[in-house]
């Protein structure tokens, strides 16, 4: 899907919302095509702030970001779309859309006038349902569906836009176990099945350590380690990140061990 | 002295009362708040200006003459209306809204009085001055408002009797019905008062209400901004019946309010506007 | 998983083309219907008249349908109208002060009531714009804030200028207030072209950002990140409606319920699809505001109450109309 390898990349980002509270002190991001990324930190270290720098919606105060080998803010918002998908936290419909509509939404930067939708449209929009067992659902709304479903139909859309990078903002945050999952094994294939470059800030140390080939570690706007999930799931990384105590359990099928606060 | 207090309960009775009705015996010259602008009118033009000692925001005061304002319809206050130490209020809003300066003052006159056809005007003249103490000025000028008005109909007596129509505004034109002064005025200047005949009260009429009742003449007021729009307004509108209307335009807002103007000057000119024949009077 | 067909189909252009003519074509019904109701003597003069009385109400009925729509969906809010921007307000101030004025001070020809309606309706915009925009942008919830308070303050003003007013002026101030379609343009249609134009260039320009207004129902960063430039939307969309309610107030007053009723109903019975709400809520507004003022003309025809203000009318129907509708959604979506 890109040419590439590390289509997003983040070096050095600062950003404050007032000049006496900085958030981010020189953060480094790296996400490259095919592979499954994930921010992890204690509330408040900046995560999801350095999600809205990467997509374009803040101006850092210092720092580079690059899409595809560009500056971010140098894309027009139809360009970066063509790029950069994105995929809320809480999925969530002002009026009664249906799903389609929804996810024909994603279109919208492939489109000409009005956004209307051709044959083409309509078989990526079918393939990323397909993907995101979201199919059924074509003609119900949001509101109809559950947390998790609703979240696979925001997924979807990203999708639609055929992006080379999707970026995910605590996608299981208010999911049960079984749907953490579910979305979980989606983003490791849209990963490595699909070739995208999947960043996502997540809050579940387990899930991320498990799926992700790359994790990234933030506290108070730093980072304070990065790496494949062998290298960061230690338990005195983990302490001093979250500042509790961190046992390391070993689990039979799977690599990394499973995380506990003591 | 008996025949004061028998025209003060007549009119009491007539026009509403109030607890006291008339000012205090040992006032000679009592001093008047007025509010109303058709009151204010009617005292300065029987000369009995200085008596008058607070008038309301909107009053008309003759040329270079001062007075107090004391408020006005919408805004009733004592303090500003006792600061001028009345003997007497004439208002043709309802008494109970003076109901604080009577608590604090109940040696005033509050007389309340209902202007609306051209009968009352005259009486109302009487009845001011009948207060104010001087009952022979009153009913001189009743008698002259009476004259006028009787010269005018006297005039046009006899004259066939075009359907005539008065609006206000050309835009957004409000037409004078039955129940209106404008209506006695028209039937006393020799016409019939074509808007009479649907409206009861003033009414907005549409263009098409207009022209359905066929006016022979159309009497319109509009400010001096917009008189001369106004007239060819209608003349536009009227161009395509098959009869000519005429087309009138006053710019002076007193045609709506009755006083004795109405007598002095509307009458008259409504009469030549509908009987464009007749000579110009002594007066106008 | 078996293969289900997407369904129901996308909009598609045909669609909305066929759309766009049937309306069209139903709209002219309409005009048509209302110029001739009520015929006396219908001589070509009297249905010129009605015809562009009919063309000034199919003006200010879409201006208001379509600027309502853009404002709900664009504040992401079915209650959002168009007058919470402080267009009627504004324009009320305007006329009453010339009101005021005019026994004061011999005010210029040009300074009719649409001008100054105008003037403050456009003054009260910039006022609107200024308070909410943080470095050249305007988030929702602060334009939404900023449009109650300077609709307050402006009511507050009118008290206070009605003090200085004569009670006849009052009485006219209040009778504009209620919204009446004017009758005189026959003799000179300036306003009308002049409203016409921007009420459908502005309908144009809202129709054309159809899809962006669907994508800006998910959130500001779903849209942003689909595509859509959030703050130029949001800033075209201020204008746009601004200029078309301004434009509506000048012509006829404010009219109320037809910017919030007309959108709303059509939502409901055709879905939130910006791009095929934003031609439906046009015509609908047209023709209801249309049919109402001829109401209003029959009415003057029937009895003898004279004309009544057609803002009265779009209260007493919308009022009732709306309140139904929602108690049937309420038990659908109940039961």
């Amino acid at each position: 899907m890109s040419g590439q390898a590390h289509v997003l990349e983040a070096r050095g980002v600062l950003f404050d919302y007032r000049p006496s509270t900085p958030v981010l002190r020189g953060v480094d991001l790296s996400a490259r095509a095919g592979g499954l990324l994930c921010v992890l930190g204690p509330n408040g270290s900046g995560k999801t702030t350095l999600l809205r720098c990467l997509l374009g919606e803040l101006s850092p105060g210092g720092g580079r970001i690059e899409l595809d080998g560009r500056a971010v803010e140098s894309y027009s918002p139809r360009r970066r779309a063509r790029l950069l998908a994105y995929v809320p936290q809480f999925p969530a419909a002002a009026f009664a859309f249906t799903v389609q509509e929804i996810i024909l939404t994603g279109r919208l930067s492939h489109t000409g006038l009005l956004g209307l939708a051709g044959l083409k449209d309509l078989d990526i929009a079918r393939e990323a349902m397909k993907m995101t067992h979201t199919l059924e659902f074509a003609a119900r709304t949001l509101d109809e569906l559950s947390g998790g479903e609703a979240q696979c139909v925001m997924i979807a859309r990203a999708i639609a836009q055929q992006p080379s990078v999707l970026l995910l903002d605590e996608p299981t945050s208010h999911l049960d176990v079984a749907n953490q999952l579910l979305i979980y094994r989606m983003m490791k294939r849209l990963a490595h099945d699909w070739g995208m470059a999947v960043v996502c800030v997540s809050h579940d140390v387990n899930l991320a350590s498990r799926f992700a080939d790359e994790l990234l570690l933030m506290r108070a706007g730093r980072l304070i380690a990065s790496g494949a999930p062998g290298e960061v799931v230690r338990s005195e990384i983990l302490s001093k990140a979250y500042g509790v105590d961190i046992d390391l359990i070993a689990a039979p099928d799977q690599d990394t061990p499973i995380v506990r606060a003591r | 002295m008996r025949r004061l207090a028998v025209i003060l309960l007549a009119g009491a009775l007539l026009n509403g009362g109030c607890e006291r009705r008339a000012p205090r015996d040992d006032v000679p010259s009592p001093r008047v708040v007025s509010f109303s602008p058709a009151i204010t009118e009617m005292l300065f033009d029987m000369g009995l200006g200085d008596h008058v000692v607070g008038v309301t925001r909107y009053c008309i005061l003759p040329e270079g003459v001062r007075r107090p304002v004391v408020g006005s319809q919408l805004n009733i206050r004592a303090e500003p209306i006792l600061a001028v130490n009345p003997d007497v209020l004439l208002a043709q809003t309802a008494p109970k809204h003076f109901e604080t300066v009577r608590k604090l003052s109940p040696h005033i006159c509050i007389a309340h009085f209902r202007i609306e056809t051209l009968a009352d005007i005259g009486v109302a003249m009487a009845r001011i001055a009948e207060i104010v103490r001087r009952p022979d000025i009153g009913r001189r000028a009743k008698a002259e408002f009476l004259a006028k008005l009787k010269n005018v109909r006297e005039k046009v007596a006899g004259l066939n009797r075009p359907r005539v129509i008065f609006v206000t505004g050309y835009k957004n034109p409000l037409a004078a019905g039955r129940a209106t002064f404008i209506n006695e005025l028209i039937e006393l200047a020799g016409g019939v008062n074509a808007a009479g005949e649907k409206y009861s009260g003033w009414k907005r009429a549409s263009i098409e209400s207009i022209l359905r009742l066929a006016p022979d003449v159309v009497v319109c007021e509009a400010g001096p901004a917009t008189v001369d729009e106004a007239r060819r307004y209608f003349e536009k509108l009227t161009a395509s019946g098959g009869t000519k209307v005429r087309v009138c335009t006053v710019t002076d807002r007193r045609w709506t309010i009755p006083t004795g103007w109405i007598a002095d000057r509307a009458a008259g000119r409504m009469a030549r506007f509908i009987h464009p024949e007749l000579r110009p009077g002594g007066g106008e | 998983m078996t293969d289900l067909p997407v369904q129901p189909p996308a909009l598609t252009g045909r669609k909305l083309a066929i759309c766009l003519l049937g309306l069209l074509l139903a709209s002219v019904a309409v005009a048509a219907a209302c110029s001739l109701a009520g015929q006396y003597r219908l001589t070509a003069e009297i249905w010129r008249i009605r015809l562009y009385r009919a063309a000034a109400a199919a003006v200010v009925g879409a201006a208001l349908a379509v600027g309502g729509l853009a404002l709900q969906g664009l504040l992401r809010n079915p209650l959002a109208e168009p007058y919470i921007l402080g267009i009627s307000s504004g324009a009320g101030v305007g006329v009453l002060l010339g009101l005021a004025l005019a026994t004061r001070l011999a005010l210029p020809r040009w300074s009719t009531t649409p001008f100054l309606s105008l003037l403050g309706a456009l003054a009260t915009s910039a006022v609107v714009y200024g308070v909410a925009q943080r470095r050249g942008r305007l988030s929702p919830y602060v334009l939404l804030l900023s449009g109650v308070m300077i609709n307050v303050f402006n009511g507050a003003l009118i008290l206070a200028i009605l003090q200085f007013t004569r009670p006849t002026d009052m009485i006219h101030f209040i009778g504009w207030g209620m919204g009446q379609v004017p009758e005189w343009l026959w003799d000179d249609p300036v306003l009308l072209i002049v409203a016409a134009t921007i009420v459908i260039g502005g309908w144009f320009v809202m129709f054309v950002h159809g899809a962006a207004f669907n994508a800006l129902g998910l959130g500001d960063d779903v849209a942003a990140s689909s595509g859509v430039s959030v703050h130029r939307l949001r800033m075209l969309t201020f204008v746009v409606v601004s200029l078309m309610t301004a434009m509506a107030v000048a012509l006829a007053g404010p009219i109320g319920f037809v910017g919030l009723i007309v959108p709303h109903v059509c939502r409901i019975f055709l879905g939130p699809d910006h791009r095929l709400l934003a031609i439906v809520s046009g015509f609908v507004g047209a023709m209801f505001l249309m049919a109402a003022d001829t109401f209003c003309r029959m009415i003057d025809r029937w009895t003898d109450l004279g004309e009544l203000p057609v803002g009265v009318i779009t209260a007493l129907v919308g009022g009732p109309f709306f309140i139904w509708l929602l108690r049937r959604r309420f038990r659908e979506d109940a039961a």
